[in-house]
């Protein structure tokens, strides 16, 4: 009987010690569509995602950035972006400045690319944004002398700046390539307004030569759209195209000039016929010669390239609804967030006065209530709330999300162009000095924009 | 997670490169940082691998030892029990050596972004020794006492293919360790009755490691940039403990244990930081400044260990065959945050890390056969609850539910009684991934199974 037992004891010790070799079953892995705790959000766009403002990137209007915004509402990891210090970097890589008149002067930076105060971020920004990118620029722009501007001797100087593939091993990247390798959880993705911008702000449009008519414009977003996917991200918000011909640039120089209490309107003379839009760099010009006798002297016309026609802008309208019917049906069949900013600049209204509508331009050059900047193409501060609004909206009724919007009346318009150096422009009232003395007479430095806003169109 | 600021639009061209260069740092400290209180949920799990293997006999028992406490054990299972055992002297010797084995498979999707590395994980064959050392004296028919060590919380998790892990930024190694240094007092005012008070005082001593990583590349990749450890030893912890054991009958026997709760406070503990050189120049270069600035770092925080209640009570069925039941709650809940802060040069770091741990129960059976006169066989079963959110489920400490069977063979010999037991302990396959969503606080989601073998072996005398 003993015997019986200790033979059941050594059995039962044996099995111990066998059991002990044993390790874990192999778990089966699961599949996660995405975690309910995103951690990592990026952008990819142009000048609209890098935070561009009042003509330059400067990094006072970089923080207003929505996607900025967007994290900081959201409670997610910050977005680190190219941060550009003073003076910022406007038309052609100049310097806006705004002398001890108001006058806004064009200055000369050395090096623009000095002014990237985080040049050595050992990784891609966050925020993908590159002033000027087109569509095409997306997949395929690795360097200035790569994107799509270069071919019309115009390359894009913000690739070099943001991609820096010179010091981003393993270079040769573009900005879709350094998105995904971020991984980013959440993205949104704005892309084809300098498709269209650079026909318009130049006065003559025309679909084909500086408009990339539809068709073709459609192949290359798919071809975006498509890449995007493979990024994973668990969201993606995408935005359509705001319309052009309605934003402060197109709207603000009225067509002609009252001149009794009745508002009898003389329009200024001009080579086109039908004229539905004056140009904002026109607005510095105008005078005296370009009325015609006897109400001025009849001297000048406005060239063809301060002005849309009723037919230039519709074209351009038409092309941006091609643009936007394309991006709504993708954005449904991919199931992603449809950004509708298109709808958000509509409902801000046409009334000049209405607030949060227009270049709110005063003698007092007061933007204080605008949802535009200084540049009448690019959001104010207010403006990128609105716009960070639109995403989150998408992203919460799309996905689910319960981020807060931003409370837009808390948000101040306080970035504009900086004094002149050497001015000794003391400012009175700390931040709030950031904002310039504005006249039309600066309006000239802003000649520049056209060029610079549709880089190689 | 990270503390960036959100400068105003003044620009000063001085100041704003200056504070940039602020924000770049800050940004990667914040990684860091995030790296490291990423690391900290695994203490609170401790709990979750809580140990209860203090004696043979109570291990083969399934620790259904509450209501029986027969042997200088009792420290931990009962010390009324101390009431109870041989006049004068016992001195009691545990140990029960743990083979943990975890394993890991990551969740397919989102998560292979975001954790670039090795899809499946399993840790070290590592070996830890619970142990529990006991000496018990016994007067007279009334009084009685003892003084208990053991180590009733704490383990590690360290894992295999540490540079190519995919949860390695999580954690790649946690070791936690809580010595309770316990002296009791027991009172028995009948022979069917005793009651004991006495105390803990706990010092514990943790080691957290994980390597950041900066995701490079368009081949999703992840580069090691430095390794992080947090290592810190506890300031002494006290806390109370009571205990009664009933005899009604000479059949049954009911038994209550309480050992409160502790908070350990880890002041100025240092966490240490090594680069690892990427060969990438530009990341070489922005991690090195940081590496240099933060060698060591100096942490603050504190970790509780939950309070214990265990009821038991034990039948004794047949003349041979006594029967148990225990249950065993712990005060998880009282875990909901953790803080820690780091003490750097210009901004506080502290963190409150979200645990909402709910209570932990066990539910714990054992029978004992009188085999012959001098040999007892043991077997138990444990049915035991995680007290672990699904959300806080990551490298540091995967816990599950598990069910855990035992057995064992007790000799008594006149002065002697030795005690060999094994247990294996089952844990639950265990997902982040509910419905298809990850839960991972970390983001880190896939799926743990674990198992525990647990050979135990006590020796005790009496004189």
């Amino acid at each position: 009987m003993r015997s019986f037992h200790k033979r059941i004891a050594l059995g039962l010790l044996i099995a111990a010690l066998t059991l002990a070799g044993c390790s874990a079953d192999d778990p089966s892995a699961p599949t996660a569509t995405g975690n309910v705790f995103p951690v990592h959000f990026a952008a990819l766009g142009n000048s609209l995602t890098a935070g561009f403002m009042n003509g330059g990137l400067i990094e006072g209007g970089q923080n207003a950035s929505f996607a900025r915004l967007i994290v900081k509402q959201a409670g997610w990891a910050d977005v680190a972006q190219p941060t550009i210090s003073s003076p910022g970097i406007g038309p052609s890589g100049s310097a806006l400045y705004v002398d001890e008149t108001g006058a806004v002067t064009v200055d000369t930076v050395a090096n623009p690319l000095a002014l990237l105060a985080n040049s050595t971020y050992p990784v891609p920004y966050d925020n993908m944004g590159v002033p000027g990118a087109t569509t095409w620029d997306v997949l395929n722009a690795t360097s200035a002398e790569t994107s799509q501007g270069a071919a019309a001797g115009q390359p894009n100087g913000f690739f070099d700046m943001i991609l820096r593939n010179g010091g981003l091993p393993p270079g040769g990247t573009t900005q879709f390539d350094q998105v995904k390798s971020l991984h980013p959880e959440v993205m949104t993705l704005w892309i084809g307004s300098n498709d269209i911008l650079g026909g318009a702000t130049g006065g003559d449009p025309v679909v084909g030569q500086n408009i990339t008519p539809s068709a073709t414009w459609e192949a290359l977003v798919d071809a975006v759209f498509d890449s995007v996917e493979t990024i994973g991200a668990r969201e993606v918000a995408v935005a359509n195209i705001p319309g052009i011909p309605t934003t402060p640039y197109f709207t603000t120089v009225p067509l002609g000039q009252v001149i009794d209490t009745m508002g009898t309107t003389i329009p200024w003379e001009t080579d086109e016929e039908d004229v539905a839009y004056i140009l904002l760099p026109a607005g510095s010009i105008l005078d005296a010669t370009y009325l015609p006798a006897p109400y001025g002297l009849g001297t000048a016309s406005l060239p063809s390239t301060m002005t849309l026609t009723t037919a230039e802008a519709a074209a351009v309208t038409d092309v941006i609804d091609a643009y936007n019917s394309h991006i709504a049906s993708e954005a449904a069949a991919r199931g992603w967030a449809l950004a509708d900013m298109a709808g958000a600049l509509a409902s801000l209204g046409t009334d000049p006065a209405e607030l949060n509508r227009l270049f709110a331009w005063s003698e007092a050059g007061q933007n204080v209530n605008s949802a535009f900047g200084l540049d009448g193409i690019h959001p104010s501060e207010k403006g990128y709330a609105k716009v960070a609004n639109v995403f989150i909206e998408a992203l919460n009724s799309t996905y689910g999300e319960t981020i807060p919007t931003v409370d837009i009346s808390s948000v101040s318009n306080v970035t504009g162009f900086e004094q002149a150096p050497g001015l000794g422009f003391v400012p009175p009232h700390g931040k709030r000095s950031a904002i310039p003395r504005f006249t039309k007479s600066g309006l000239a430095a802003l000649d520049a924009l056209p060029a610079f806003l549709g880089t190689g169109r | 997670m990270n503390n960036q600021r959100m400068p105003g639009a003044n620009i000063d061209s001085v100041e704003a490169r200056g504070e940039e260069r602020e924000v770049h740092l800050r940004r990667l400290r914040g990684l860091i940082v995030s790296a490291l209180l990423l690391a900290t949920p695994l203490v609170a799990m401790a709990g979750g691998f809580n140990i209860y293997e203090m004696g043979g006999r109570a291990t083969a028992l399934g620790g259904a030892f509450t209501a029986t406490a027969d042997d200088p054990s009792a420290i931990f299972y009962n010390p009324a029990g101390t009431a109870f055992l041989h006049r004068g002297w016992e001195v009691s010797l545990n140990v029960s050596p743990t083979f943990p084995n975890n394993k890991f498979a990551r969740a397919s999707g989102v998560t292979e972004r975001l954790y670039p590395g090795d899809a499946t994980g399993e840790t070290k064959d590592n070996i830890f020794f619970p142990s529990g050392a006991y000496i018990t004296y016994r007067r007279d028919e009334h009084w009685s006492g003892g003084f208990g060590f053991f180590t009733p919380f704490g383990l590690g998790v360290e894992w295999q293919n540490q540079d190519t892990f995919s949860g390695r930024s999580v954690a790649t190694n946690s070791q936690i360790q809580g010595l309770y240094f316990s002296p009791v007092i027991t009172y028995s005012p009948e022979p069917s009755f005793a009651m004991s008070v006495g105390a803990n005082f706990v010092k514990t001593s943790l080691t957290l490691e994980n390597i950041a990583t900066q995701p490079f590349g368009t081949n999703n990749d992840a580069l090691n940039i430095m390794n992080v450890k947090l290592d810190g030893s506890a300031n002494w912890a006290a806390s109370a403990s009571a205990a009664i054991l009933w005899k009604p009958t000479e059949k049954m026997n009911f038994g209550i244990n309480y050992k409160g709760g502790v908070t350990n406070e880890f002041e100025n503990e240092g966490a240490s930081f090594t680069q690892i050189m990427t060969g990438v120049s530009s990341i070489d270069d922005a991690v090195a400044p940081l590496v240099a600035a933060y060698d060591r770092m100096d942490v603050s925080g504190k970790l509780n260990f939950p309070a214990i209640v265990s009821t038991g009570a034990r039948i004794q069925a047949t003349e041979n065959l006594a029967l148990m039941a225990d249950f065993v709650w712990f005060d998880w809940s009282s875990f909901r945050n953790v803080n820690l802060e780091l003490a750097s040069d210009t901004d506080t770091l502290s963190e409150q890390l979200r645990e909402d741990y709910t209570d932990g129960q066990a539910w714990r059976f054992g029978g004992e056969y009188q085999i012959t006169p001098s040999l007892r066989g043991m077997a138990g079963l444990v049915i035991d609850n995680s007290p672990q959110p699904v959300g806080s489920v990551s490298p540091i400490l995967p816990d599950a539910d598990r069910i855990d069977y035992s057995f064992g063979f007790t000799y008594t010999a006149e002065h002697f009684e030795l005690t060999a037991a094994y247990m294996l302990v089952n844990f639950d396959e265990r997902s982040t991934v509910v419905d298809g969503v990850g839960h991972s606080y970390d983001g880190f989601d896939g799926s743990y199974d674990s198992v525990a073998h647990i050979p135990s072996v006590g020796a005790t005398y009496h004189f």
